[in-house]
């Protein structure tokens, strides 16, 4: 495995575990806004671990990329913890939470339908249908702060080497 | 638009400007869910739910339909094509701001931050337009420092 994509998995997990744990603390807005910045900083930081840790840098484009696997491993990790504490009752399920949507003015289906789509997501096919499209969106915004954090973060040699 | 990075011919710049405006676009799919069919909106729905509160007070509605992220999530996603395509205007600049960035991210992200804490620590709310410029601010300039970085990559850096 090699050493970018070690730092992916890493930056990965661990905005899927913090997202994870901020969504089952329930604060609403801090929770929300505060979840919204993991997702892009875990490209950047699984920049700054891999910058940090073996003293280089990397390009935009392996940042963007890294940031991508960083993203997708957060959105897998935070499924996965979620399962969880949906089993636990910590949090509520996709249909609870869906329902609320369609309450607030999503869908405007009719009751039969409502419930009907509310049955496909919670089934498995359902809830994997939504792990991969958050996976899919996730790495792309996570990609943004990959490529960003490659410009901000760069080993100490390199800088040293660019002021000479 | 002139080929900051040396080592790139301006063609292969434009096409990564191209390429970085086309994915800081895809997050939009969480604005425009009231054009959607059902079934889509319901997935963007469940999509964004981790990642933003969906307050129907706090969101903008389209075609009668609550968008699937807040006022300033909504900035946040709407901005960064945006902030993309800005690109090419401030080219020459941005050669001049390189070294800036952390900085331009921090002042990107300070009006946000004093809109959220003012709202959350004080008695004083903020506003669906102090929540959606704010947050417009800091998805124009990560749109634009993402733009600039992957148009300028070195294929290596040496």
């Amino acid at each position: 495995m090699s050493s970018r994509f070690q730092s992916a998995l890493l930056a990965g997990v661990a905005a899927g575990v913090v997202s994870s744990l901020l969504g089952a603390a329930q604060v609403p807005i801090l929770t929300a806004c505060l979840s919204c910045l993991i997702i892009i900083g875990s490209g950047a930081l699984a920049v700054w671990h891999y910058t940090n840790t073996y003293d280089t840098s990397v390009t935009p484009g392996q940042g963007a990329g890294m940031g991508a696997i960083a993203g997708g491993v957060a959105a897998l990790v935070a499924g996965l913890l979620a399962l969880l504490l949906v089993a636990f009752g910590v949090l509520p399920g996709m249909g609870e939470s869906l329902r609320e949507g369609f309450q607030q003015g999503a869908g405007g289906l009719d009751p039969d339908q409502e419930e009907a789509l509310i049955g496909f997501f919670e089934s498995p096919v359902g809830i994997f249908v939504v792990t991969v499209v958050s996976a899919l969106f996730y790495a792309v915004i996570a990609a943004i702060g990959g490529a960003i954090g490659a410009n901000v973060f760069r080993g100490e040699s390199t800088n040293r080497r660019e002021d000479i | 638009m002139k080929s900051p990075a040396h080592l790139l011919s301006p063609t292969r710049v434009r096409t990564r400007w191209w390429l970085a405006t086309v994915a800081s676009s895809i997050p939009i799919a969480a604005v425009i869910g009231g054009l959607m069919q059902p079934h889509l909106q319901a997935l963007v729905w469940l999509v964004f739910d981790p990642t933003c509160h969906q307050l129907g007070a706090r969101s903008f509605s389209l075609n009668g339909v609550q968008a699937a992220v807040c006022h300033r999530c909504f900035g946040i996603y709407a901005a960064l094509p945006l902030g993309a395509m800005l690109l090419p205007v401030v080219a020459s600049s941005m050669r001049r701001f390189h070294r800036w960035t952390p900085i331009l991210i921090l002042i990107a992200l300070t009006p946000m931050g004093v809109d959220w804490a003012v709202d959350f620590f004080t008695t004083i709310s903020n506003t669906p337009v102090s929540r959606l410029a704010t947050g417009a601010a800091f998805g124009l300039v990560s749109g634009l420092l993402f733009a600039h970085a992957l148009a300028t990559s070195p294929a290596h850096r040496t």
